[in-house]
């Protein structure tokens, strides 16, 4: 038995934390670091960057940001953002990142995840899927791929992805909660672990996520940003409603 | 007080550098090598890893890492073996037939099963319950969570102290009211489909199925209380 989890996420952009609203009007929240080891003080099960931007020269900068924040953290680091290639994932793994999601590359090239699975193992890798009414959508969610969300989930699964990070694009940033159904179908459909995101404005939503959704883990970013709730508050919160999180 | 010294087995599977930070946080002075010869040398060693335990095996055995170990095990030597490097001292793993392990501990490593709710990686926070007295898990409540990452378990360790941990479904909600502490009477084992080694302790000879580097509080007490054997 495993307690469901509790990811904070920083959306991190040249080396700083953001949230956008729908990846747009962007908000700077601070060091990603300091944010970081506050959460891991804070009882998070685990934490996440998103490299919303991950242009190529930014490379350095979040390999650095990276290693400084796995020196001081004691909880797994997954990092995302602009992972292109098998080398990019061994890259942020040796600065210390415990996990490496990807999203579009694997859209581009399915065979990505054989290979990155291969080099690395299973249990480095997530696939990223940000999917709109059923649909998987990159790009940030500009651009439809016509793929099945689920089906798409159940091919990276079997390819070999470790766990799947679902993004529910329509509501991402909106605060209006989790696409349950769509999480619910996507956890029922793999047998490796599903992390809903997207879309979370209160603790209700954390729950209906794990509970309603059937997520093995919820992600969110806004509600845990500028003091609004800590991650022991929502842990304690959740724990309240009867969710199956980590009692601290 | 000198600190204690640890030395981290490189043997090219996983990640070095979360552990390296976490033993310094605990009070150690780390080194890496990759050298069986610094091996015999060290006052204390952790094997680390990730991934396969075919490669792992052929790795530990043509570097002569691995006669280096059973070395400092039968000399009685501090060891912690963490993740891949609690499997490898059992005798086998399904994952690689044929392949002996380092056979230290009586016991076979199996892949874990899937199903309804049954998720594989098992990969989270579990609670670990003590199977046997040993002051390095007594660093801990029995119950205590640690974060687990793993595909395949070990199973087995008869006669020597322990602690289990259970794959099981993961558990929607209550129907009503908070989630009891362990103590309060939640038995992890009541949902469990197969139990498998969390940790096993032989005198100095410690072994994680868990990461201590990935468990807050819990993993820092974990490496104290082995620094301090």
């Amino acid at each position: 038995m495993v307690y469901r989890r509790i990811i904070p996420c920083l959306d991190v952009k040249d080396g700083r934390v953001v949230k956008g609203v729908q990846f747009e009007g962007l908000r700077d929240a601070g060091d990603p670091a300091e944010q970081a080891a506050r959460y891991d003080a804070d009882g998070a099960d685990e934490i996440c960057f998103l490299d919303i931007t991950a242009t190529h020269e930014d490379r350095d900068t979040l390999a650095e940001l990276v290693a400084r924040t796995a020196d001081r953290i004691r909880v797994p680091l997954t990092v995302g953002g602009g992972v292109r290639k098998v080398d990019d994932v061994r890259r942020l793994l040796q600065h210390g990142a415990d996990k490496v999601a990807i999203n579009s590359a694997a859209v581009r090239d399915p065979s990505l995840v054989d290979a990155i699975t291969t080099a690395v193992g299973r249990q480095c890798l997530v696939v990223a899927i940000d999917a709109r009414d059923g649909e998987v959508y990159v790009r940030g969610g500009r651009e439809p791929t016509g793929k099945d969300a689920v089906a798409w989930a159940m091919e990276v699964a079997d390819r070999g992805a470790g766990e799947i990070l679902l993004t529910s694009m329509n509501r991402d940033g909106t605060q209006v909660g989790y696409d349950l159904e769509i999480t619910r179908a996507v956890a029922d459909a793999v047998t490796v672990p599903v992390i809903a995101s997207g879309g979370v404005g209160n603790v209700q939503h954390l729950y209906d996520g794990l509970v309603t959704g059937g997520a093995d883990a919820v992600l969110a970013a806004s509600i845990f940003h500028f003091g609004a709730h800590t991650v022991r508050e929502v842990r304690q919160a959740l724990l309240d409603l009867g969710a199956f999180v980590r009692p601290l | 007080m000198t600190a204690p010294r640890a030395l981290l087995v490189d043997y090219g599977m996983g990640n070095l550098r979360s552990l390296a930070r976490a033993l310094e946080r605990a009070g150690a002075e780390v080194s890496v090598s990759a050298d069986p010869a610094d091996i015999a040398a060290a006052d204390r060693v952790v094997v680390p890893g990730q991934g396969a335990f075919g490669q792992a095996m052929a790795r530990l055995e043509s570097t002569g890492q691995a006669d280096a170990l059973r070395a400092a095990i039968a000399a009685g030597r501090p060891m912690l073996g963490v993740c891949l490097g609690l499997q490898v001292l059992f005798e086998a793993s399904e994952e690689a037939p044929g392949v002996p392990g380092l056979g230290v501990f009586e016991g076979q490593v199996t892949l874990l099963p899937v199903g309804p709710g049954l998720k594989r990686p098992h990969m989270g926070w579990s609670p670990v319950l003590h199977a046997g007295d040993h002051p390095v898990l007594a660093a801990n409540p029995s119950g205590e969570a640690f974060y687990f990452v793993h595909s395949y378990a070990a199973h087995g360790a008869p006669g020597v102290p322990h602690a289990t941990a259970h794959h099981g479904p993961v558990l929607g909600s209550r129907a009503s009211g908070a989630v009891p502490p362990l103590s309060a009477g939640l038995r992890p084992a009541a949902h469990s489909v197969c139990e498998f080694v969390a940790a096993v302790a032989r005198g100095p000879l410690v072994a994680t199925q868990y990461h201590p580097e990935k468990s807050q509080e819990a993993g820092h007490r974990l490496l104290t209380a082995w620094l301090g054997l």
